[in-house]
């Protein structure tokens, strides 16, 4: 009687400890074995798109085809590793389904960078890592990294070149170091204002990679202003811009991304301000803003201004200036040494003033 | 993967109502459909017999013999039945069904007696919004599409205004209901069509979808027909329709060589499956044609291919899988080339409709050899219609052919050949010089066969008196034809050449010849 009653605690116990939906809704192992069949299935679907983005077939339809198909598929394998987390009791199995959706991430990484999607490519990167863990460059595991057509028997649809995950970083590390992630605050602005905005390209890199992958980016900065974004984040290829707007009274901003930088914020905002330079002729700096050289220090607009002094001047100027309106105008400067002045007196990190200020450095 | 709902098995009665209707309709899916969700939360309400459901726009259009899908067929019967309350859905299940699921049997509860307590359904906003629901479910299961979309709109509206947010399972069953009401109002009349296409038939189907994710082969078939009909309608100038398109109807048949897979499947089945993907590769193709991107069928229509490869149509899946390789991979050549191949050996096809195609095909080409061989084929079609005139174009599409292959030697015969007959017919219908001149470009270059050019270019010469040549040309084809076939066939070539002999007076020359093909000659 006591046993049985002890039997009957441990169950209840176990019944208490053990969540309902896993003990009733786990997949069986052949659902398991069909799921990880489905899972390969996939992920080799998706590799089949190598093939489309080498060479002259590769045209920009056909490349954003073929990508649009490709995050489908990421997506179909996302959503069933998902799910399959919730049901699939299977370490081992569960193990495989990780594995495979990374390495579909990483696959889809190659493909948007050889599609000139940089940032597609690195998010894609970055769920892989999530996936696997950071030391993925470690990974013992060969995969796709181009394909072309066939001429051997039994090769003939497409032959693939596998590599090795750190072999595939390093083809990563190569697309992505032509391309800058740029981020732009537009939040100034009315919504409908922000839809108008463009990008446009101003210079730099002619090559088709280069305008490809700026296609794409201005696409995607287009898409995302006109959904009201008031902070945009997107990875153009190195090279000169401009923001533009079909609004008149939006004047042109234009920018530089260059190569291995990580650019300040460009802000884009109606607002203007200026600069006063009160120091004396050895001390006049040279100011840039998003990567462009200011002459005219009047009516200019919001960012960042970085400083370069000239040689022999005794004074400390900042390396720095951002001046900033979210909403109230802050102005703050590196290093944050507070024997620069504005308006005759010491700056101070994060002070406000109105738009239209006029700031005077004392160098 | 984890089917979110249970459906309770097929009853006989119901799967013989659903084959009939099946079979009338011809166009159905085998899966579930979306009135297959109305079925664990239907209400106690009676109604009429059950309705077949609705039949799939997606279906092929020429499914040979299509037989009615069988058991996921008489599922969505029962789901229909279920829909209006009269299924046994409520019975108790058989042995080896699934009973219940909780919210089955709750839903089933609650309409027969409403918990003490609770205020009267009608009161709230869910009270208002199931009646509704269930009209839209109704109209649609009845194929009712102009009531189905006005109840669905009518459901929208109270949503809306009761403030709820556009979430939930019965929301998203009216999404697609509504959605696919109005895509069949488009395709009966765009021109009375009074709704936002984007919005009230993608918007809403892709919606459902986001919720929703059961029936998939069903749901992803009707989405991506949507995607296709409107991309039809717009002169296959969005590639975002296209993308979407060729994705649901992909997806669709992933779906299906699932659930497939899942089980122990017949071979009506399996067929029934390969011509769905016959059917995605015939708009795939069709979309290629207009595409901007036409390479990306490479990728697209093989995988296709391979969902049907192991069915009794795996020549053809052979020959697709292969087409769209042709060319180096020019899949908007290798399409036109194999519609054009399937307009030629389909009855009723005109001819030059199908030159036509041919002609983009070759147009669209990159190689010089895969362009002949269009050219060639072109050839050979015009050569086999009956009007003079196709013979005539059939010589020219032969000439460009060897122009662009000249060591080919399909394309050598083909021109030789188109030459011959043209070549023949004049001489027959007198007109000597035109006989001549198509029998001396007949005899300018080597090709298997060309005996026949000899032989036509002698008589034409002989007519003109060319003793000569007439003479040499018509040994020639003697000579050739003696050594290629047996007596009886080379005889009309021996004939000519005694012929010859005879009227230019060497009678004596031509009884040797006679006399050789009484011993026969090495």
């Amino acid at each position: 009687m006591k046993t049985r009653a002890l039997m009957l605690a441990a169950a209840a116990l176990a019944a208490a400890v053990v969540p309902a939906a896993a003990a009733t809704a786990t997949m069986g192992p052949d659902a398991v074995k069909a799921e990880v069949a489905t899972f390969d299935d996939l992920y080799r679907a998706l590799t089949t798109y190598h093939i489309l983005l080498q060479g002259d077939r590769a045209t920009r339809p056909v490349v954003e085809s073929a990508l649009y198909d490709v995050e489908r598929y990421v997506e179909e394998i996302d959503g069933r590793y998902a799910t399959d987390q919730l049901f699939v009791a299977d370490k081992d199995a569960l193990d495989e389904l990780r594995l495979t959706t990374a390495k579909a991430h990483l696959e889809a990484a190659l493909l948007d960078a050889r599609g000139v999607d940089i940032e597609s490519s690195v998010s894609h990167y970055e769920k892989a890592v999530a996936l696997y863990g950071p030391n993925i460059a470690e990974w013992d595991v060969r995969i796709p990294r181009t394909a072309r057509p066939g001429t051997l028997p039994g090769a003939v649809d497409a032959a693939y070149e596998m590599a090795t995950v750190a072999e595939v970083l390093e083809d990563l590390k190569n697309f992505w170091s032509s391309g800058v992630m740029v981020r732009f605050k537009i939040r100034e602005f009315q919504p409908a204002q922000r839809a108008t905005l463009r990008l446009e390209r101003a210079g730099g890199a002619g090559n088709d990679f280069a305008r490809a992958s700026f296609d794409v980016a201005a696409a995607r900065f287009a898409a995302r202003a006109a959904a009201g974004a008031e902070e945009i984040r997107v990875a153009l290829p190195a090279g000169n811009y401009r923001i533009v707007s079909a609004d008149p009274s939006i004047r042109p901003l234009p920018f530089a991304a260059l190569a291995g930088s990580a650019p300040d914020a460009v802000v884009l905002n109606p607002n203007r301000f200026s600069f006063e330079l009160s120091a004396d002729e050895r001390c006049r700096p040279e100011l840039t803003l998003n990567g462009l050289p200011i002459n005219d220090v009047r009516d200019v607009p919001y960012g960042a201004y970085r400083v370069v002094a000239p040689k022999g001047c005794p004074e400390r100027l900042p390396n720095k200036v951002v001046v900033d309106q979210s909403p109230n105008v802050t102005v703050r400067t590196e290093p944050d040494r507070l024997d620069y002045v504005r308006e005759g007196q010491p700056i101070f990190l994060f002070v406000t003033t109105p738009p239209g200020s006029v700031f005077k450095l004392k160098m | 993967m984890i089917s979110t709902r249970k459906l309770p098995a097929a009853v006989g009665a119901a799967a013989v109502l659903w084959a009939a209707a099946a079979a009338a309709a011809a166009q159905v899916p085998p899966n579930a459909s979306p009135a297959a969700q109305a079925a664990p939360a239907s209400s106690s309400r009676g109604g009429p017999a059950p309705a077949p459901r609705p039949a799939a726009t997606a279906a092929p259009a020429k499914a040979p013999g299509a037989a009615a899908p069988q058991t996921p067929a008489a599922k969505g019967a029962v789901a229909a039945q279920a829909a209006k309350g009269t299924a046994p859905a409520q019975a108790a299940p058989k042995k080896g069904q699934p009973a219940p699921t909780p919210a089955q049997g709750a839903a089933a509860e609650k309409g027969a007696s409403p918990a003490k307590g609770t205020p009267p359904a009608a009161a709230t906003p869910a009270g208002r919004l199931a009646p509704m629901r269930q009209s839209a479910v109704d109209a649609y299961v009845a194929r009712n599409w102009a009531g189905a979309a006005a109840a669905a709109d009518a459901y929208n509206a109270e949503f809306d205004a009761s403030g709820l947010p556009r979430a939930g399972v019965d929301w998203a069953l009216v999404q697609f209901i509504g959605g696919h009401a109005k895509f069949e109002l488009w395709k009966a009349s765009k021109d009375t069509f009074k709704y936002d296409f984007d919005r009230e038939v993608l918007g809403a189907m892709e919606a459902s979808l986001r919720i929703v994710q059961d029936d998939l082969f069903f749901k992803h078939n009707v989405l991506g027909s949507a995607y296709f009909e409107r991309l039809k309608a717009t002169g296959f100038k969005q590639a975002g329709l296209e993308d979407a398109a060729s994705w649901h109807l992909l997806r669709a048949l992933l779906a299906r060589g699932e659930e497939l897979r899942a089980k122990p499947e017949t071979p009506e089945e399996r067929t029934a499956f390969a011509k769905y993907a016959l059917q995605y590769i015939g708009r795939a193709f069709e979309m290629a044609r207009h595409s901007a991107a036409p390479d990306v069928y490479l990728v697209r229509v093989r995988e296709a291919c391979r969902l049907g490869f192991g069915s009794p149509y795996d020549d053809r899946f052979a020959q697709l899988h292969q087409v769209v390789g042709f060319d180096g991979g020019n899949v908007l050549a290798g399409v036109l080339w194999q519609t054009g191949l399937d307009e030629m050996n389909t009855e009723g096809s005109k001819p030059d409709d199908v030159l036509d195609t041919f002609r983009q095909a070759a147009k669209a080409t990159r190689g010089p050899k895969e362009r002949a061989e269009i050219l060639r084929q072109m050839s050979d079609y015009a050569s086999r219609q009956d009007e003079f005139d196709y013979k005539l174009k059939a010589v020219e599409y032969g000439r460009q052919a060897f122009a662009l292959d000249p060591s080919n030697k399909d394309v050598q015969a083909q021109y030789g050949t188109s030459l011959h007959v043209v070549s023949y017919a004049n001489f027959s219908s007198g007109k000597f010089q035109q006989a001549l001149e198509y029998a001396k470009e007949a005899t300018g270059f080597a090709w298997d066969g060309d005996e026949v050019a000899y032989f036509d270019l002698s008589r034409a010469q002989a007519n003109f008196g060319d003793k000569i040549a007439a003479l040499t040309n018509a040994e020639t084809a003697y000579d050739k034809a003696r050594r290629k076939y047996a007596p009886a066939e080379a005889a009309p070539f021996r004939q000519n050449f005694v012929a010859v002999l005879r009227q230019f007076g060497l009678a004596q020359r031509a009884a040797q010849v006679e006399a050789e093909d009484q011993g026969g000659r090495p």
